[in-house]
């Protein structure tokens, strides 16, 4: 039988999961994949990460690029710290260092962040105020554009966990 | 008076083919198939939900509760280019 698309996509986060396992290196998901571990019905093309940068990490970062047959970190601009990894996993992880839009920071991201299993590894994986915060503040057109959706599964998020 | 005295002479009180449809998925006489369990729990959760949240479409809000009850690996939906320029799910 084919593969289903979940599938593709379990097997990706598993993946994801254990280089990061193997490579010893604390990253938070954030993002629009962060979106969909917190249940918001979005999609993407990408997996982006939040780290410490530290030198320590770098190296890390250059062991879970290994771990996931993937390229040594590329920055996406010049403009931009972001850099990006192309690996064997089904789409780039996109890595963002020490804070995202809307004055977050590693630590007050991790602070929220939720240790979410996938398979038999586990990922942490920041908030869904954390990921709308951010949008927010980024104020980009695909950023506006998933808004509305996010806010409505923040709120039936609240509705469940009260009953 | 046990079962045996009442004139039971011992065997299952089921075939094997239903003993073994009720570890089955979907089977007849065996548990409901997971797909309707899922469509089931949506569909009490949404009716349970809906009235307290007007403001979220309905169609949106079977997208999230659906998202919500599954497992969040099972979450994910990845859009992958191929190296051909098409995009898979």
């Amino acid at each position: 039988m084919a593969a289903m698309s979940s599938d593709i996509s379990e097997k990706t986060l598993v993946a994801l999961a254990k280089g990061l396992r193997v490579a010893k290196l604390e990253a938070i998901v954030i993002g629009n994949s962060a979106s969909m571990l917190n249940g918001a019905p979005v999609t993407t093309q990408d997996i982006d990460l939040l780290i410490r940068d530290t030198s320590t990490n770098r190296r890390k970062l250059a062991r879970f690029a290994e771990a996931i047959g993937g390229s040594a970190p590329v920055p996406v601009s010049e403009l931009s710290r972001v850099e990006w990894i192309e690996g064997r996993l089904a789409v780039p992880v996109e890595i963002h260092y020490d804070r995202i839009s809307g004055g977050l920071t590693f630590s007050s991201v991790r602070s929220r962040a939720q240790l979410v299993t996938v398979g038999e590894e586990k990922l942490r994986v920041a908030a869904l105020t954390d990921v709308i915060r951010s949008k927010q503040a980024a104020g980009r057109p695909k950023d506006r554009a998933v808004l509305p959706i996010l806010r409505d599964t923040l709120a039936v998020r609240k509705k469940m966990a009260a009953r | 008076m046990n079962a045996a005295e009442m004139g039971r002479r011992g065997g299952r009180s089921r075939s094997a083919a239903k003993r073994a449809a009720a570890r089955r998925n979907g089977e007849r006489g065996g548990r409901p198939r997971d797909a309707d369990v899922l469509a089931r729990g949506v569909r009490d959760m949404c009716a349970r939900l809906g009235p307290e949240l007007p403001g979220v479409d309905p169609g949106d809000l079977r997208l999230i509760v659906r998202s919500l009850i599954l497992p969040p690996a099972r979450r994910a939906v990845f859009i992958a280019r191929r190296n051909d320029g098409r995009y898979v799910f």
